[in-house]
């Protein structure tokens, strides 16, 4: 038997261990906290070249050459980057017309892109033509509500991808907007639009509880908001989530002021981003996290939205 | 505090379970101990969570910075897209502007279409029709045009569709355009009364609901675009003549006999109470 001397020695160290456990990872800031920084386009319509001189509003914005430059710029500051786009990649310049997609691929290669969703334009030149262009990405794209199966798309899309970042682990999905009337159906072909709603949620569900995703971002091309109440769009979507901290959105080519944040279904916050079209802007989003007070997936936390000030 | 963190280094975090499973067999009696092991490994599990974001818009290429291997990667291509996109086809007289129901840039159009197609296809066409979603810049400055405003123009890669419709099909499909604020069209004259076409004039005649005409549209409005299910199920010849080719030809014509591109609204479609 062990008797009152042993007792309080192996407490003291098992104690010992309980206090200055944490100590590694409370009192230095540099472990417990994690930042990601979330970089994302959408709709950039084939613009590889900045928007004509002409005098709009737009002139002489965009452009591959001066992204690429941006992007290479935050990558040396930031050690934790995520380089999303949501969708319309295609069409919009005579460089889609002549080269059906494969210049802007391999740039977006060039920029090391994470993942994209596809948009109702990416179908322009057949859902072919876009798997065929798929063999210059480095990338995947990611999508959990379109059925491919029995299309030239069926083994290139991943209905999402687990990103590691530093200690994080990051789940990354898209959802797609329905084709019907807005697509050719013989560009389209085989592809089956599902509920964005179910298949985001139920991904989202897998990615927390089974993979235990710290984070899950959502590619959408479904739009912001429309003027029909009902109609599907990212409002709609992040309000009906469960699990999905960041949408980013595309379609409406939106010029959002800054991210908007919704409680989704389980009274957790889920931020909105959108940056307009044509590659003008470049959406950045620096993420600080925490570890979670409880174990408690249902919880009801918040997030703090600032804007970053000017360097 | 400084002795327990020396304890520490002596029993770090491997070590640290298998002590705990000892320890809570031989201190069976300190279970209230036990738990308390157990919330703190339970707690190191804990997920992260995102609990701040700062958000910045950069405004690409302000200030303008090169990478020059991208420049490298798409100079090539950009000369080649250049040279076939610089070419001078036509002038304008006027300022062309996209307007519903009517402007002058889908009048222009509309009359293209009709024009090319009819000479490509060699067949008389009654009306021509193009969807304002279609047409993706709202005015052609007045002076000179390239083979790069027409893409602009059309960007979209649409195949020419030509059908033979029944006059009630046609009356169908006119209210359809009707109900979303007129179309550009070419051939016809029509009216816009509650969301319906009425006043439909073709050929100089009033439309018969037993006639039949000939119709093109592109083929994305033919599959179904804009939700349009009228012209879907009908027969139809699709040709392999491109919209923005019938457009592209239509101003070369014009240009290389010296003549200026003219348009304006004239009443083509209009709202009446």
């Amino acid at each position: 038997m062990f008797n009152r001397r042993q007792f309080i020695r192996q407490s003291l160290l098992i104690t010992g261990g309980i206090i200055a456990s944490p100590c590694i990872t409370v009192a230095d800031d540099s472990e417990s906290l994690q930042t990601l920084t979330v970089l994302h386009t959408n709709d950039v319509h084939s613009r590889l070249e900045p928007f004509p001189m002409d005098g709009t509003r737009n002139a002489g914005l965009g452009g591959v050459v001066a992204r690429a430059a941006l992007i290479n710029s935050i990558r040396e500051e930031e050690a934790q980057v995520l380089l999303l786009d949501a969708g319309d990649i295609f069409q919009g310049t005579p460089y889609f017309n002549f080269y059906k997609g494969e210049p802007e691929i391999k740039a977006m290669s060039k920029m090391n892109y994470d993942a994209v969703t596809m948009g109702n334009h990416d179908f322009d030149a057949g859902i072919e033509n876009y798997s065929a262009q798929l063999q210059y990405a480095n990338f995947p794209v990611l999508l959990c509500n379109y059925d491919f199966s029995n299309t030239a798309l069926e083994h290139r899309y991943l209905p999402y991808k687990i990103f590691r970042k530093g200690k994080l682990k990051v789940g990354v999905t898209g959802v797609g907007i329905a084709l019907q009337g807005l697509v050719s159906e013989t560009l389209y072909g085989n592809t089956r639009y599902l509920d964005p709603i179910e298949q985001l949620n139920s991904v989202a569900a897998m990615l927390k509880k089974k993979e235990g995703c710290d984070m899950i971002i959502c590619l959408s091309h479904l739009g912001y908001r429309y003027k029909e109440q009902n109609k599907i769009c990212d409002e709609i979507l992040a309000k009906e989530s469960e699990y999905v901290d960041l949408i980013i959105g595309g379609h409406t080519h939106t010029f959002m002021e800054q991210p908007v944040t919704y409680k989704n279904k389980l009274g957790a916050d889920v931020i909105v981003n959108q940056v307009g079209w044509g590659g003008v802007i470049l959406g950045r989003l620096d993420f600080v996290f925490g570890k979670k007070k409880s174990k408690n997936l249902v919880d009801t936390h918040t997030v703090v939205i600032g804007e970053k000030s000017k360097e | 505090m400084l002795i327990l963190k020396f304890c520490f280094c002596f029993c770090p975090k491997k070590t640290l379970t298998s002590n705990t499973q000892v320890n809570a067999v031989l201190m069976k009696k300190k279970c209230c101990i036990s738990i308390f092991i157990f919330i703190f490994i339970a707690s190191c599990e804990l997920p992260y969570q995102p609990q701040s974001v700062q958000f910045t818009k950069y405004r690409v290429g302000l200030p303008h910075k090169e990478d020059t291997s991208m420049r490298a990667f798409l100079q090539p291509i950009s000369d080649s897209v250049q040279k076939r996109i610089q070419v001078k086809i036509a002038t304008t007289d006027v300022a062309l502007q996209k307007k519903q129901p009517e402007g002058a840039l889908g009048n222009v159009l509309a009359d293209a279409l009709l024009e090319s197609a009819s000479e490509k296809l060699n067949v008389r066409i009654d009306a021509a029709f193009l969807n304002p979603g279609g047409i993706r810049k709202a005015v052609l400055l007045r002076g000179p045009v390239t083979i790069g405003d027409m893409y602009e123009v059309m960007p979209f890669d649409n195949r020419i569709v030509l059908q033979e419709v029944r006059g009630a099909v046609l009356q169908d499909f006119l209210d359809f355009t009707a109900v979303r604020g007129g179309w550009p069209l070419a051939g016809l004259t029509m009216k816009i009364k509650s969301n319906r076409a009425t006043n439909v004039m073709i050929g100089g005649k009033a439309l018969m609901k037993n006639g039949v005409y000939r119709i093109v549209n592109s083929d994305y409005i033919v599959n179904g675009g804009e939700h349009c299910s009228i012209l879907k199920e009908l027969p139809s010849t699709v040709s392999d003549y491109l919209v923005r080719d019938a457009f592209i030809d239509y101003f070369k014509t014009r240009g290389e006999k010296g003549e200026k591109i003219f348009a304006q609204s004239e009443g083509r479609v209009s709202y009446v109470q």
